[in-house]
């Protein structure tokens, strides 16, 4: 055997005896014999045999290699190069050999061998970028197949993907943020135009985003796109796939819930891009396993873009910023921009320096985080106090010591807590500020009833609320800003809608379960019923006169009339192609116009019966209204033509009005007429409002001069003059309904604004969500008067201790006496018309005084009104005049730098302190009459002591020029002011200043205590107003309205309003409490809010107690 | 690629009836695409036509299939696809026929009619077993380069063995051996796609 072994034959030998080709006679016999040879040459021959059987024509298949996209040649144009290589597809730089044009091929990867899914992909980004015409979107221009590759053409943009022009944040300028903004922002506009056309982009990320050599983005890679209509993509997004890229994708895509893919899934991945471009970074960190990185995605919060640039040293990101950002990055849909322009146009607010339309996430959940954050240092020294408590009592003889403990343990848990109360106070005075209402109240109204300030002792009398002085003020801020009357909570998971009861004091409210309520301004119940409605989900409704009630679903519209049992009188159901378009009851109550099989009809309701009918020819009609008096009907038809009819005359009497072409619009919103019905406001597509002037022929068109949210509700003013539109944000728009000008704004709800109503007045506004009604002020001065004088600068103003009258003077040299009633003015020439630097009453109401810079002071007695002023001259300019206490004396401040004190009798000199080396802008006596007080500009207070006759000088460690001075009630303190921009406060006993209140960004030109002491206004060179409580160094709450440099403050004797003049040519009249009325009345829709989880029922019935009128 | 594992048509059938059970669809298709594929370019298609008509006769497939339309007991996969496919040639070659008519060309002109369409399909699918079984041993085979090389010149393309030798610097020894085991371990690929492709 051993020998066989040594002489078998190579393989390549048995291979030819396989084949038949060898043929030595040793060899056969060998093998013959040799056990291993004829085993191996058996399976040579299987395999041959196994081979043999796939030849085709003799000839094995010569199996190449999957073609590779790179010898692929497309006929027409010749590759440069490989741009970029993705999960899908291949794209190369080409040139178009005919025109040389560079361009862009996308060659689909897998070539013949795509799976069904990956070709339907591909043709759907074929289709779907041929449907954009948007220069920020690529173009397709051509497309085919090649040897079984699949490829379109599209432009070539020469530049950079975004990823790539992203600068860190230690190298980035400040000043190139805007920059970055505004392309993102063209980005948004791109994106929102796919939105637009029905395409949601689903793999936005920077790399998906090409900037060309100008700047301008281009967005690529539709190849993932979804369509808006989802029926048609469930074959190819299965729920349970995750699709996208993972650092971009929101929470619905890691959790591959394809159903919950909408708009927002976009916004998300733009403020993940926001995000990068602002700090180099991404939101989570993906860099770990997928599974940490999906549950990041899915759990934690992205930190503030701000504290990653702060950390990775950057410059300074605005808040807003970070409340764009966050805003998209929300893990919950219906937090986030609803729109791609949503997001854009609050991007471009930013840039313009307005106030953005954000809304911060919910502040008692920013509460609940902070005190979880602090909750070990809580707990601690809530033990402390037990424990030592438990000592004290234990141990009599460690008693003293454990107290103080005990105390020490308190004092650091309230300071922790006020701490947290300041903090809270301050973000909802923000959001008051940028308009976030649902925002400031949870912030101040959570503080203002469940917490109070360490120093409770900072009580103010107006309205002395018991709760922190400073909520109370943010919240009366807060409702002076955004003018709220009075909330009423609605049964939560319930959709009411309300309609303005014909009482028009009152208001109808339909509740999505039948219950119908009548309420009144005070929230009270007034009158209910019940309607037995049907199971299926509907929009509730019920007509002004609360006889007829309906409910509309999408199986159509069910009409029921009061007292007339379950059954409905009117039921009407849609057609099995059908829709129930849209319908409305008139406000008398009697018809109803709806679509129903697409006809557009009106029914009278009270024995039903149709009495208009127009069958709708293609395109449908999509939304109807009937006039108030239910005289004229209006359909729209899907291309946003209207027309409208006389119900009565059965007439057309507007053919057809339509706005210019738009393709591919989307057509949604509602129909309104105004009171009168010559105006028609159309909801119509998703771009401008318009407003339609019916009685001009043909009618005129009003464009709106913002464009409102999708999905809008419309309400006319009574006299027709304004025009209200909500939107699903929640947010309220006042449009001028002549100009189409917006003349307020409101963020009126958290939630979509089902329901608008103006009361019969004109000046209240009602406004639903889904969970409260809210009543406001249409104009957000209905607690500010104000005296416009065109022909003056104010200088001066001041108010009589009764309240009834004011005086003025200013620039023109005119005295003005204004009635506070009515606030005609009657005005009178002084002197020479010099300027009026300064007008004051007596404290007793007896005197009033003017100072002038012809040099000359006027003293009326008013006890005798006929007679002519005292004239007292000066040989300078006077600065300015004030009464001394007691109301016998009067103080001047001349330009030649003495301060002189005259008799108000008979104008006598009584002294004068020369002593002050430059002229005082402003004097003041102390409430004795002993001490007057002087500051000069050189930043020194003069203390003249009128019995001695001598001065001291008190210099602040920081000298600024001064412009004010004022002494409180009780002389304890002496406040001064100026272009130092805080307001110092001077302890009169030791001569040192004991605290600085700061807020002012300009010099502070004015400033006046409250007769109570507890309130101190100040104004300052920009028109700004802050009120301050003397113990808190932070601003309570801020007035603005003035244009120009605010001259004067006074606190009427009562302390309830506040006189401002200002060099805008107006006297303000503020209401302090005005505006506290508001607060009152929201506070019982806030305890509800709250509920019994943080304040028991003795609480808050001591809150109701307080609230009542 | 992944190796075809044990499903059989039987538990893709199945399977395609969840409409969720994606990968049972991926897996049909994958399977059947280039079988069809192959089939229509021999029945005289050109590329993008058997591209489309395959495309056509999967997808009326499977809405056929989910509707219950095909009942295995009544006849083999592949006669049903052959039968959508025919259908769908058939249209093709009437709107095809109608287009030459207009030109003045004969209707059936180019397109050759094929009788033995079983035969055809039988043999695209051993070709389709074939070609899928040599992809999937490029891309999972312990093998090194040289040893598939080696095998695919030597016995696929059927270049003298002292070239291959020569170039790949390997003993025609070597080569041979390489070739027993290369075919070992395509035998044993191919009978688990024979088993999911005609079994099961």
């Amino acid at each position: 055997m051993a020998d066989s072994t040594s002489l078998c034959p190579t393989p390549e030998v048995l291979e030819g005896i396989a084949i038949g080709k060898c043929g030595l006679p040793d060899m056969d016999h060998h093998v013959a014999n040799c056990k291993s040879c004829r085993e191996m040459l058996q399976r040579i021959r299987e395999d041959n045999a196994f081979l043999g059987d796939f030849a085709v024509g003799g000839a094995l298949p010569i199996i190449t290699r999957p073609q590779s996209t790179h010898e692929i040649e497309i006929p027409g144009y010749e590759i440069v190069r490989e741009i970029h290589r993705g999960g899908q597809g291949v794209v190369y730089q080409a040139l178009q050999k005919s025109t040389k044009r560079a361009v862009a091929i996308k060659v689909m990867k897998q070539g013949p061998f795509a799976t069904l899914a990956d070709r339907a992909r591909f043709d759907r980004e074929i289709e779907t970028l041929g449907r954009m015409n948007h220069p920020n979107i690529v173009a397709v221009h051509d497309a085919g197949v090649v040897t079984g590759f699949h490829y379109f053409v599209m432009n070539f943009v020469d530049g950079k993907t975004l990823d790539e022009t992203i600068t860190p944040p230690n190298q980035l300028n400040r000043g190139r943020i805007p920059e970055s903004i505004g392309l993102f922002i063209k980005a948004c506009d791109a994106v929102h135009a796919a939105h637009l056309r029905g395409v949601i982009h689903r793999d936005l990320k920077p790399s998906n985003i090409r900037v060309d050599a100008s700047g301008e983005p281009h967005i690529l890679d539709f190849g993932l796109a979804k369509s808006v209509d989802a029926e048609r993509d469930s074959a190819m997004t299965q729920s349970g796939q995750f699709v996208g890229s993972l650092p971009w994708a929101s929470p619905e895509q890691v959790e591959g819930m394809s159903s919950r893919i909408d708009l927002r899934t976009d916004v998300y991945s733009l403020g993940a891009i926001l995000f990068q471009m602002l700090t180099s970074a991404l939101p989570f960190d993906v860099g770990s396993n997928l599974r940490d990185a999906f549950e990041s995605v899915l759990l934690e919060e992205p930190p503030r873009p701000s504290a990653v640039m702060a950390e990775a040293g950057g410059p300074r990101l605005d808040d807003e910023l970070d409340t764009i950002v966050l805003k998209c990055l929300s893990k919950d849909r219906d937090r986030r921009y609803q729109s791609a322009a949503e997001l854009s146009r609050d991007l471009r607010r930013y840039l313009v320096g307005e106030p953005i339309e954000a809304k911060r996430d919910s502040a008692l959940y920013v509460l609940r985080k902070t005190m979880r954050r602090y909750k070990l240092r809580v707990a601690v020294a809530g033990a402390l106090v037990v424990i030592f408590g438990a000592f004290g009592v234990v141990m009599a003889l460690m008693y003293r010591h454990s107290s103080r403990m005990e105390r020490d343990a308190v004092r650091s848990a309230a300071s922790f807590s006020n701490l947290l109360t300041i903090s809270n106070i301050e973000q909802g005075q923000m959001a008051a500020v940028m308009g976030n209402v649902h925002q400031a109240e949870q912030l101040l109204w959570t503080e203002f009833l469940s917490h109070r300030d360490a120093n409770d002792s900072t009580r103010l009398q107006l309205n002395d609320p018991p709760g922190s002085p400073r909520a109370y003020w943010a919240l009366l801020d807060l409702y002076r800003r955004n003018p709220c009357r009075m909330t009423v909570a609605l049964a939560p998971g319930q959709l009411s809608i309300a309609t303005l009861a014909d009482d028009d004091q009152s208001l109808w409210v339909a509740r999505g379960d039948g219950l119908i309520q009548r309420i009144d301004a005070a929230g009270r119940i007034l009158d209910s019923f019940r309607i037995n409605y049907p199971s299926e989900p509907g929009t509730p409704g019920v007509d002004p006169t609360g006889l007829f009630v309906t409910h509309q679903s999408s199986l159509g519209v069910t009409v029921w009339k009061r007292n007339n049992g379950d059954q409905p009188i009117l039921n009407l159901r849609a057609g099995p192609n059908d829709v129930i378009g849209d319908f409305c009851v008139s406000r008398s109550g009697s018809r109803l116009a709806a679509i129903v099989n697409g006809a557009a009809t009106v029914w009278t309701l009270d024995s039903p019966a149709v009495l208009l009918k127009i069958q709708g020819t293609a395109p449908d009609f999509t939304a109807i209204a009937i006039s108030v008096d239910g005289r004229l009907m209006a359909a729209r038809d899907r291309d946003g033509g209207i027309r409208v009819w006389d119900v009565d005359k059965q007439d057309c009497v507007v053919k057809h009005m339509a706005p210019p072409a738009r393709s591919g619009a989307i057509t949604l919103g509602e129909l309104c007429f105004s009171p009168d019905g010559s105006l028609l406001a159309d909801g119509w597509a998703e771009s401008e409002g318009r407003i339609w002037n019916l009685s001009a022929n043909p009618p005129t068109l009003t464009q709106l001069n913002e464009q409102p949210g999708t999905y809008r509700v419309h309400g006319f003013s009574p006299d027709g003059r304004l025009l209200a539109i909500g939107d699903p944000g929640g947010t309220l728009r006042i449009f001028d309904a002549q100009s189409g000008e917006r003349i307020a704004l409101r963020m009126a709800h958290q939630s979509r604004l089902y329901c608008i109503a103006f009361t019969r007045d004109g000046r209240g506004i009602w406004t639903g969500s889904e969970n409260e009604l809210r009543l406001w002020d249409v104009n957000r001065d209905e607690g500010v008067s104000v005296v416009r004088r065109d022909d003056d600068l104010f200088h001066s103003a001041d108010i009589s201790l009764d309240n009834r009258t004011m005086i003025a003077g200013g620039r023109n040299g005119r005295f003005h006496r204004i009635d506070c009633e009515t606030l005609v003015a009657t005005s009178e020439p002084l002197g020479n018309q010099a300027t009026i630097s300064s007008v004051s009453f007596s404290p007793d109401g007896r005197r009033m005084a003017a100072a002038t810079y012809g040099n000359d002071a006027f003293v009326w007695d008013r006890q005798s009104p006929d007679a002519p002023p005292l004239r007292i001259v000066h040989p300078r300019v006077i600065r300015f005049a004030c009464f001394s206490p007691n109301s016998n004396r009067i103080a001047t401040s001349c330009e030649d730098a003495v301060v002189r004190v005259w008799r108000c009798n008979d104008g006598g000199l009584e002294m004068e302190c020369k002593d002050l080396g430059e002229p005082a802008p402003h004097i003041a006596f102390d409430p004795s009459g002993r001490n007057l007080a002087m500051a000069v500009r050189s930043g020194a207070l003069i203390i003249w002591n009128l019995e001695s006759r001598e001065c001291e000088t008190w210099s602040p460690a920081n000298r600024r020029p001064l412009r004010v001075v004022r002494y409180s009630g009780d002389g304890r303190w002496l406040y001064s002011a100026g272009a130092g921009r805080v307001i110092q406060k001077w302890d009169t006993k030791h001569r040192s200043v004991n605290t600085e209140l700061s807020g002012h960004t300009q010099e502070i030109y004015c400033m006046d205590i409250s007769p109570d002491g507890q309130l101190i206004a100040s104004g300052d060179s920009a028109g700004a107003i802050l009120l301050w409580n003397p113990e808190l160094p932070r601003p309570l709450a801020s007035l603005d309205g003035h244009t120009g440099s605010v001259m004067s403050l006074r606190f009427s004797s009562d302390g309830r309003k506040l006189i401002s003049a200002a060099l805008d040519g107006t006297i303000r009249v503020w209401n302090l409490d005005y505006y506290a009325r508001y607060v009152r009345s929201n506070l019982e829709a806030q305890l509800q809010r709250l509920g019994a989880e943080s304040l028991d029922i003795e609480q808050a019935n001591a809150w109701r107690k307080w609230a009542s009128p | 690629m992944q190796p075809v594992g044990p499903i059989t048509t039987t538990d893709l059938l199945n399977g395609l009836h969840d409409p969720d059970k994606r990968s049972a669809w991926d897996e049909f298709d994958r399977r059947y695409r280039p079988i069809l594929f192959a089939f229509l370019r021999r029945m005289g298609l050109n590329e993008t036509d058997a591209a489309d008509v395959a495309q056509e006769t999967l997808t009326c497939f499977v809405t056929d299939y989910r509707l219950h339309k095909y009942d295995r007991e009544q006849g083999r996969l592949r006669s049903w696809l052959i039968g959508i496919a025919k259908c769908r040639l058939a249209d093709l070659r009437r709107t095809e026929g109608r287009r030459r008519e207009i030109r003045g060309q004969s209707a059936i002109d180019g397109l050759p009619e094929v009788h033995d369409v079983d035969a055809i399909w039988e043999a695209e699918e051993r070709r389709t077993i074939f070609e899928q079984a040599i992809i999937e041993l490029r891309q999972t085979t312990r093998f090194n380069e040289r040893t598939i090389g080696a095998f695919e010149r030597v016995v696929l393309r059927r270049e003298p063995i002292e070239t291959v030798s020569e170039e790949l610097q390997l003993t025609p020894q070597e080569i041979y051996n390489a070739k027993n085991r290369v075919v070992q371990r395509l035998r044993e690929i191919v009978k688990r796609y024979e088993i999911s492709y005609v079994g099961g």
